[in-house]
C-alpha cells in the first residue's frame, strides 16, 4: 500500500522528506509474529482452500473439481447432523459457561478474606490439560464403576448411562465443557467487573437500591460489552471443539456427539478424504470468520 | 527521532527471505531418491506403539531385550525410536511420508496397510525376502506370507501375528452350572452367558424386571466406542461362517454381503446380546480397547474376546486367579466345527522413501529372528510366528499353554484380517450403535453402512484396488 502525505504549502521540503520516512521499528517488532502466523496458520489455511477444490489422494492433488467437494458435503446427511451437534453443543455450552462464569466472577469480585484462595481453586480446571480433564470425566461418568454412578447406586438410585445414551451423552459433554471453561469466562468477566467504579454501588445503596436492583440496573448494563465478547469468543472455541468428543465419546453413541470438527477429522484421517475434509474445514473457517468479524466490530464499538 | 534507516522495499525483501528460509529448509529435508548407505551402518527410525523406550506394556520389555541384542551385533546401526498411539500410527506414517519425513520402518495393522499402499509409501519387500535362507522362509507359516501380499508382492513383514479367542472365567461358569468347553454354538454361548448374569436382586436377564444398573458381573464385554478402532464384535466371523467369504474381499472389495439376509440375521444376533439378551452392557459402546481389557481384568465380566497382543499385559493386572481364565475355541452356528479365528497383525513396513533401506532391512530381519520370536513369546506372552518356536519347552508350562490353543485354532481355520482399501471398522460400528441406542432397524442400519462404504470405495480408482 502506498503512503501519501498531504503537505501544507508552508512546510519546508526537508520536513516533508522526514515525514515521509516510514518508521520501521513497529513492523520489525511484529515481523516474527507475522512470519510465524503466515507459515503455520495463513499458508495452511490457503492450502486448505486449494485442497477443498481438488480430488485428493491423501495429500496429492489429483484433479481440479471446482465446488464438487462442497456439493458433496452439503448433500451428505452426516454434514447436517454434524452441524446440528456443533450448534447444540456450542449454544448450550456457551450459555451455561457464561452464566456460571459470570456467577463465579461476581463471587470473586467481592472483598472477602477467602477470595484469593477461591480464585485459585476455581481457575484449576482451566489450567489443567484438556485431555486429562476429559479422561477424568470419562471415568467419573462411566456406567459400571464411575464415581457418579457408584454414588447414585449407594444412595439407592439406578445407574445412568451418562455417555451411552444419545441425549445424556450430549448433556454430559456440555456440563463437562462448562466445568472446564467457566473459569476462563470468569477471568474475562472479572476483569470487566473490576472496571466498574465502586462508588456507583455506594451511591445506589445510599439511594436505597437493593443488591438485585444494583445488579440488574447497573452491573448488567455495564457488563454488556464484556459479556458479548466472552459469548463470541466461547462460541468460536466451541465450534472448533474436537478433543472433548474424541476423548469422552468418540462421537458416539451413533453420531449423537459427532460435531463438524470430528466429522472433518474422520473424513481426513479415517477415510483419507482430504477434499471433503478440507471443504468442511473451510465451512467451519467461514463460520469462525463471521464470528470473528462480529468480535472485531464489538471491540471497535467499545 | 530517526528510528530505522532501511527502505520499505529492503524491509519487505528481508521479511520475504525470513519467511522463505524455513520453507527452503523443509524442502531440503525431502529425500529425492534412494540412499546408498552401507548395509551395516547408519541410523534407522522405527515408529511403533511398543518400543524399548515405552514403559506400560510387556511388549516394550521384549522390544528392549531385542534392541540390546541388536546393539551388540550391529553397533554401527543406530535405531531412533518413535513411540506413538496404535490408533493413529497409520495416519501419522502417511502424513510423515507425504512430508518426506517418514520413519524408515513403521508398524502397520490391517486398518492402514491398504491406504499406505495406495499412496505408494511402502517398499516392496519381495526382492529382499527372496534372499532369505530357505530354512527361514519355510519356518514361517503360509498365513505369515499371505498377510500384506498384494499383486504377488509382499509389502509388510508381520512382527506380531495374533488371533483372538473367547476367554472364560471357568469358576463363574461352573457356579452357574455351565461348562466352558461345551460352548460350541452361538446359542450355547448366549444361554451360558445368560446363566452368569444376575441383577442385584438375583434376577436373570430373561426376567422382565431385570435391573441392568445393579449387575455386578456381566456375561461379555467388547470394546465398541466410536473412533477407537473397534468394529461390530465377531461380525466377520459370522459372515465367514455363514457365507464362506469375508465381509469384504478382493478383487472388487464390494460390501454386497453386508445386506444379505445372513448378514442382517448375524447383526441382529450380535446386537441382541446388548438389547434383548442383556449379556453385554451398553457401557461397552463407550469402551476403547484398554477400557475393555481392564473391564475383564477387574472381574466385571465373565467372558471376553482376547487377542494374544494385549492378553499378557491384562493378565498381569487380573483381580482374580489368571489360571481361572481359560481360552476356548470360537462357537459356530451349528457347532459341527469350531468357528474361524481371525488373524490380526502388527507388521513392519519399510518406507519407500527411506534413505537407508539396507540398514532398515537389517533391523527388520533382526526383529524376525527366531531369538527375537522367542523373546517376544517369553517376555511379552506373544504368539510365536515361526513354526519351530512352538517346540520350545516354555510353551509346555500350564501358564503358557494358551499359545498352543491359538496355534491349534489357526491350523484348523484361520482367516487373515484383510486390509480393505476403505476402512470398514467405524462404518460398521456406527450401524451397530444406531441399532442399539436409536432402535434403527438392522436392515436400515446395514444399508446405510453399505451405502457409505460403497461411496467411499467408488473414490478409489479400480486399477489401484489391492489384489491378493
Amino acid at each position: 500500500m502506498s503512503q501519501t502525505v498531504a503537505v501544507p504549502s508552508r512546510v519546508q521540503p526537508a520536513a516533508v522528506a522526514r515525514k515521509r520516512r516510514v518508521d520501521w521499528l513497529p513492523y520489525l517488532m511484529v515481523a516474527p509474529t507475522v512470519v510465524v502466523l503466515s507459515v503455520f496458520s495463513l499458508l495452511p489455511t490457503l492450502y486448505g482452500a486449494v485442497v477443498s477444490l481438488y480430488r485428493v489422494q491423501f495429500v496429492e492433488l489429483l484433479d481440479f473439481v471446482g465446488l464438487d467437494n462442497y456439493v458433496g458435503i452439503f448433500t451428505n446427511p452426516e454434514f447436517w447432523s454434524g452441524l446440528r451437534v456443533s450448534v447444540i453443543f456450542s449454544f448450550f455450552s456457551v450459555v451455561l459457561t457464561v452464566a456460571v462464569g459470570f456467577g463465579l466472577a461476581l463471587l470473586a469480585n467481592r472483598a472477602l478474606a477467602l477470595v484469593p484462595t477461591f480464585r485459585t481453586v476455581v481457575v484449576m480446571p482451566w489450567v489443567t490439560s484438556y485431555v486429562v480433564v476429559y479422561l477424568i470425566f470419562k471415568w467419573i461418568l462411566n456406567f459400571d464403576d464411575g464415581l457418579l454412578n457408584v454414588v447414585l447406586y449407594a444412595v439407592g438410585q439406578r445407574k445412568v448411562g451418562w455417555l451411552t445414551d444419545p441425549f445424556l451423552a450430549m448433556a454430559s459433554l456440555i456440563v463437562v465443557d462448562t466445568w472446564r471453561a467457566a473459569p476462563y469466562a470468569m477471568i474475562l468477566l472479572l476483569a470487566g467487573l473490576q472496571t466498574i467504579p465502586h462508588e456507583l454501588y455506594e451511591a445506589a445503596a445510599t439511594d436505597g437500591a437493593s443488591g438485585w436492583r444494583s445488579f440488574w440496573s447497573m452491573t448488567l448494563p455495564l457488563m454488556k460489552l464484556p459479556l458479548t465478547i466472552v459469548l463470541v469468543l466461547l462460541t468460536i472455541v466451541n465450534l472448533n471443539t474436537l478433543v472433548a468428543m474424541l476423548v469422552l465419546t468418540g462421537g458416539g453413541p451413533g453420531r449423537a456427539t459427532e460435531p463438524l470438527s470430528l466429522l472433518m477429522y474422520n473424513q481426513a484421517f479415517q477415510y483419507f478424504q482430504m477434499g471433503p475434509a478440507a471443504s468442511i474445514a473451510m465451512f467451519i473457517f467461514a463460520l469462525n470468520l463471521v464470528l470473528a468479524a462480529g468480535y472485531v466490530r464489538l471491540l471497535r464499538s467499545d | 527521532m530517526r528510528t530505522a534507516g532501511i527502505s520499505r522495499r529492503a524491509f519487505l525483501g528481508a521479511l520475504g527471505a525470513a519467511a522463505a528460509l524455513p520453507l527452503a529448509n523443509a524442502c531440503k529435508a525431502i529425500p529425492i531418491g534412494g540412499g546408498g548407505a552401507s548395509a551395516t551402518s547408519g541410523t534407522v527410525e522405527f515408529m511403533a506403539h511398543f518400543t524399548p523406550v515405552g514403559t506400560n506394556d510387556v511388549r516394550d520389555d521384549a522390544s528392549k531385550a531385542v534392541w540390546e541384542d541388536f546393539q551388540k551385533k550391529y553397533p554401527n546401526i543406530t535405531i531412533k525410536w518413535q513411540q506413538t498411539a496404535w490408533q493413529t500410527i497409520g495416519e501419522k506414517y502417511m502424513a510423515a511420508w507425504s512430508a518426506g519425513s517418514a520413519p524408515d520402518i513403521s508398524l502397520f495393522s490391517p486398518a492402514n496397510i491398504a491406504p499406505a499402499l495406495l499412496l505408494g509409501s511402502v517398499e516392496d519387500l519381495t526382492p529382499h525376502l527372496n534372499g532369505w535362507p530357505a530354512a527361514d522362509k519355510e519356518d514361517y507359516p503360509k498365513v505369515w506370507w499371505d498377510v500384506g501380499t498384494y499383486n504377488g508382492k509382499k509389502y509388510i513383514a508381520p512382527l506380531l501375528l495374533f488371533g483372538a479367542l473367547p476367554i472364560y472365567r471357568k469358576s463363574l461358569f461352573q457356579e452357574a452350572g455351565q461348562k466352558v468347553d461345551q460352548i460350541r454354538t452361538w446359542d450355547d454361548w448366549r444361554k451360558a452367558l445368560q446363566a452368569i448374569v444376575k441383577d442385584g436382586q438375583g434376577r436373570p436377564p430373561t426376567d422382565p424386571a431385570f435391573d441392568e444398573s445393579s449387575v455386578k458381573v456381566w456375561g461379555f464385554a467388547q470394546y465398541a466406542a466410536r473412533n477407537s478402532g473397534a468394529s461390530i464384535p465377531y461380525f466377520n466371523t459370522f459372515i465367514v461362517e455363514r457365507l464362506g467369504k469375508q465381509m469384504v474381499e478382493p478383487p472388487d472389495w464390494k460390501a454386497d454381503r453386508w445386506i444379505t439376509p445372513e448378514a442382517i440375521d448375524s447383526v441382529t444376533t450380535i446386537t441382541n446380546w446388548v438389547t434383548k439378551d442383556r449379556i453385554q452392557p451398553k457401557s461397552t459402546l463407550n469402551m476403547n480397547l484398554s477400557d475393555a481389557d481392564k473391564f475383564f481384568a477387574s472381574g466385571l465380566c465373565a467372558a471376553y474376546n482376547f487377542g494374544t497382543n494385549t492378553y499378557p499385559t491384562a493378565r498381569k493386572n487380573m483381580q482374580f486367579d489368571p489360571m481361572d481364565a481359560v481360552f476356548e475355541r470360537i462357537p459356530s452356528p451349528d457347532g459341527q466345527k469350531w468357528g474361524p479365528i481371525g488373524i490380526n497383525h502388527w507388521s513392519m513396513g519399510v518406507s519407500s522413501k527411506s534413505k537407508n533401506k539396507e540398514a532398515a532391512f537389517t533391523v527388520m530381519d533382526f526383529w524376525l529372528t527366531k531369538a527375537a520370536d522367542i523373546e517376544f513369546a517369553k517376555t511379552a506372552g506373544q504368539q510365536p510366528k515361526r513354526t519351530s518356536s512352538l517346540s520350545d519347552p516354555f510353551f509346555d508350562k500350564p501358564e503358557n499353554a494358551y499359545v498352543k490353543t491359538f496355534a491349534d485354532a489357526q491350523k484348523e481355520w484361520a482367516v487373515p484380517d484383510l486390509s480393505a482399501p476403505v476402512r470398514t471398522d467405524d462404518i460398521l460400528l456406527e450401524a451397530y450403535h444406531s441399532i442399539i441406542t436409536q432402535n434403527v432397524p438392522v436392515r436400515d442400519a446395514m444399508q446405510q453402512a453399505y451405502d457409505k462404504y460403497t461411496k467411499l470405495l467408488s473414490q478409489v480408482p479400480k486399477e489401484k484396488l489391492p489384489q491378493a
